[in-house]
């Protein structure tokens, strides 16, 4: 396997007694696209404040290039893209200035793409950063992130300001630095983002890694909406293994089916005459509350 | 078009219900604790004559305004009360009621409250409205309390007519500039331009009326608000008339600004905003060149006040031996030595100047506190990097400043003494306190360093410094007291005649950048090795 892009083992950190981050393990191959979800408060910040040589991990280790990200942060940056969470911008100075600025920090230049992107993200470059509303303020560090040429982008909940139609450029974006190669580490509380974006996902909660995998391993533990119409009434439904949330709809049910058990279940359907069937593939929304459900008991 | 103008004007007062109180605390304990202690002060005719002689020059009639003298030529105390208050509180008032109005139309627009608002059975007058008839009861509520209060106050010729006509003058001055500012707030697309458009109005005014009474030119110093309140001869004459120009002028002004905010579209200014830069100039590169950026704005302002203010205080070296004599504190606190009363206000210079070199460098903690660094961390630029741009800076105004203060000083004592002082004379006494403005920012560095949310605990130091120095001379404190700071262990130049430098204090001079140079390399390799800090 090619040296991993970004790679922490046992990763902690505590902010005085608060265990923020505990034994932390992710591993970002090239080229890939990497979903680092979890609900407020999880950690995502606080790992990727790690990863940047902002904040100085308490145990465990973290590089990324190979390199370690405390020692050789300089070196690392010269090559690595990020956009904050929460993006504060110099009160006086004017959103084109600051991208300027950014690009230059990271010794890149790329006036054509600046330009495509500011006029993508449609923000106006006059503007001081004080009147820029939080979206705003997010497309300027996005711009700023895409237009310079980095191996590693890292994007801290990027779009949580953002409206669906620059999601969507965002999205674009993204898209276009995978197809060139580039390694991405996205962090979100948006999970049609992740699933539609990532490769590979990792969820963290409360500090831990609960679950790791490609989006393909992660469907395994999660399950499917259907809903079926049928020509006579379905017998037997709720004793059929894997079934969930049973309610009657107009003109037949609507159910939840764990997705390994889909085949037998399907089976089952057949047997009282399938006139419509829907199946709604599982979204990164239900495998989080599945999980969820499996912790409570 | 002005429906439900009470209920916004009641959530004006709810919103505002901590800071005009602070407001009123600090307008009333400035004009009435001055009122007060002005008495015990000046207790004796001689004394204020002296006052009087260094008041009458052009250059203090331009700062303070025009002097009037009570029947029979008497420089009485209230005289000598509405020469050095009337023009200056009038400020604090304008100040205020530029804020208000600036808040409550042009900013709460541009959070788009007003657009909350408007879409409520709201006129579209109302917001100006309510925010005018709040600057009507605040100013009228101002000048009611300040009147009695200082009426309470006053000594014997402090009279209680007078003093309700003072009230009443900042209530009027306040008005003006309330309805003055809502007209900028038409005009001005955003609340910065307003703010400025206001301000550069009231340095306007203030320099109309400077020079109108400089010349003796009544006319040009009452078309200045604050050349008017002057012509009220508070406490002399008791003129009533100068109040009712400024009522009309603000009725008039206010008229003018509803007429522009109904012709206005919501957010929109009458003239647009500017754009502003589309690309950084070259020099915005490198977190040095950022570091500039920021500072750059406070950095000429104070390269520009710290000589003039150098300089007026200079100004009294001519004076200096009626001055020392015009009160008796004076002469406890100098022993009757007009060079300690030099040494003295080179002191306070110092320690004023000081405030520079500590703001540059704090700012690059706020600059991480704000949550800017990160960006710049984040890119390749290293944790040293971040700090050493605000770290030159404030090194360059540790060296400049007291430079400025020896050219205001020395500038001051050509221009006004008989046999001013040699440049090396001044210079000397200047700049020796460059060490300890090393040490104190040296001490900046190491608490960025170690302890980031205590940043401020160096301006602490310094008021600690201050004070010491000050009270001590003052009330025969043990000398220790003062020895705790850096300033306290530096010569007070220029030596009186036949005394010589202490050993002690050339060691302390030279110890004081060693350790300060000392606490900088450790508080780099601090900030080096710590977590960034974001909140405050
Ligand atoms: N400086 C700090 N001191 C103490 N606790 C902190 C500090 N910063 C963060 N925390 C705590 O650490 C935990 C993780 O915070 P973090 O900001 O990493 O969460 P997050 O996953 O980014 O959440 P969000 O989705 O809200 O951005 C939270 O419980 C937070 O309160
Ligand atoms: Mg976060």
């Amino acid at each position: 396997m090619a040296q991993a892009m970004l790679q922490t083992v046992n990763l902690t950190k505590n902010y005085g007694q608060f265990i923020a981050l505990k034994d932390v393990n992710l591993s970002v191959q090239p080229g890939e696209v990497y979903g680092f979800i979890g609900p407020n408060g999880a950690g995502k910040t606080t790992t990727i404040r790690v990863l940047l040589g902002i904040l100085k991990a308490t145990k465990g280790s973290a590089s990324i290039f190979g390199r370690d990200v405390w020692k050789d942060a300089v070196e690392i940056h010269k090559n690595v893209a990020y956009v904050p969470g929460d993006v504060n911008l110099w009160s006086n100075l004017t959103g084109g200035e600051v991208i300027d600025l950014f690009v230059r920090l990271r010794k890149g230049k790329n006036e054509s793409r600046k330009k495509e992107l500011i006029q993508k993200f449609d923000i106006d470059p006059t503007k001081k950063c004080r009147t820029y509303s939080k979206g705003n303020r997010q497309k300027v560090a996005l711009v700023a992130a895409f237009s310079s040429d980095a191996d590693l982008y890292i994007l801290d909940e990027p779009t949580s300001g953002l409206d669906p139609l620059m999601e969507k450029v965002f999205q674009e974006c993204v898209l276009e630095v995978k197809n060139a190669g580039k390694s991405v580490f996205l962090s979100s509380h948006i999970l049609q983002e992740v699933e539609r974006l990532c490769d590979k996902v990792s969820i963290i909660r409360e500090g831990r890694i609960i679950e790791t995998g490609t989006m393909a391993e992660l469907r395994h533990l999660t399950r499917t909406s259907v809903s079926a119409e049928t020509e006579r009434p379905i017998e037997n439904l709720a004793e059929a293994p894997g079934i969930h949330d049973i309610r009657k709809s107009n003109n037949g049910v609507v159910f939840a089916v764990d997705t390994k058990e889909i085949n037998s279940v399907m089976a089952h359907l057949t047997k009282f005459g399938i006139i419509k069937l829907e199946c709604t593939p599982p979204t990164l929304e239900e495998l989080f509350m599945s999980h969820y459900e499996n912790i409570r008991g | 078009m002005f429906a439900n103008n009470l209920t916004l004007c009641k959530l004006i007062f709810r919103r505002d219900r901590l800071r005009l109180p602070v407001w009123f605390a600090v307008i009333a304990s400035l004009i009435i604790g001055f009122g007060a202690a002005l008495p015990n002060m000046f207790d004796t005719p001689e004394g204020r004559e002296t006052i009087l002689i260094m008041m009458e020059n052009p250059a203090m009639i331009a700062m303070m305004g025009p002097i009037y003298l009570s029947a029979g030529g008497a420089f009485s105390l209230g005289a000598m009360y509405s020469l050095f208050m009337l023009v200056w509180s009038a400020i604090g008032m304008a100040f205020m009621n530029i804020f208000l109005v600036v808040r409550h139309t042009r900013q709460d627009e541009e959070l788009g409250r007003i657009e909350v608002v408007r879409s409520l059975p709201t006129g579209r007058l109302a917001n100006l409205s309510a925010t005018l008839t709040a600057a009507v009861i605040v100013n009228a509520a101002f000048a009611l309390l300040l009147g009695l209060g200082l009426g309470l106050v006053g000594a014997e010729d402090m009279t209680f007519s007078g003093a309700m006509l003072f009230g009443a003058a900042m209530g009027a001055v306040g008005l003006v500039f309330a309805a003055v500012t809502a007209i900028f707030c038409q005009i001005s697309a955003n609340p910065r331009t307003a703010s400025a458009f206001s301000f550069l109005f009231l340095g306007a005014v203030y320099m109309l009326r400077a020079a109108g009474d400089m010349r003796g030119n009544e006319a040009l110093a009452c078309l200045s608000p604050f050349g008017l309140i002057s012509r009220t001869k508070t406490y002399i004459d008791n003129e009533w008339w100068p109040i009712f120009v400024l009522l009309g002028a603000s009725v008039v002004f206010s008229a003018a600004a509803f007429r522009l905010c109904a012709a206005r579209d919501m957010g929109e200014g009458l003239i647009a905003a500017r754009p502003g830069r589309r690309d950084a100039k070259p020099y915005l590169k490198s977190p040095g060149g950022l570091a500039w950026r920021m500072l750059k704005t406070s950095f000429i302002v104070w390269v520009i006040l710290m000589p003039v203010l150098s300089m007026s205080y200079g100004s009294i070296m001519g004076d200096i031996d009626q001055f020392i004599q015009s009160a008796d504190f004076l002469i406890q606190f100098t022993g009757g030595d007009p060079l300690r009363m030099i040494g003295f206000l080179i002191v306070l210079m110092s320690i004023c100047s000081t405030i520079p070199v500590l703001m540059f460098m704090t700012k690059a903690r706020a600059q991480e506190s704000r949550g800017y660094a990160e960006h710049v961390l984040a890119r390749a630029a290293s944790r040293h990097s971040q700090l050493r741009g605000y770290f030159l800076f404030a090194l360059l105004a540790s060296v400049l400043m007291p430079f400025l203060n020896c050219f205001g000083f020395w500038a001051a004592s050509l221009a006004v003494m008989d046999t001013p002082f040699a440049f090396s004379e001044i210079f000397n006494a200047c700049m020796v306190y460059s060490p300890a403005m090393m040490f104190m920012l040296g001490m900046t560095v190491l608490l960025i360093g170690y302890f980031p949310k205590r940043t401020n605990l160096a301006y602490i130091y310094l008021g600690y410094a201050f004070f010491s120095l000050y009270l001590g001379g003052l009330m025969d404190l043990p000398e220790w007291l003062a020895k705790l700071s850096p300033f306290g262990h530096v010569p007070v130049l220029p030596l009186p005649v036949g005394a010589e430098i202490e050993t002690g204090q050339i060691v302390a001079l030279i110890l004081m950048p060693v350790l300060g140079a000392a606490m900088t390399v450790l508080g780099f390799i601090g900030h080096k090795n710590r977590d960034m800090v974001f909140s405050q």
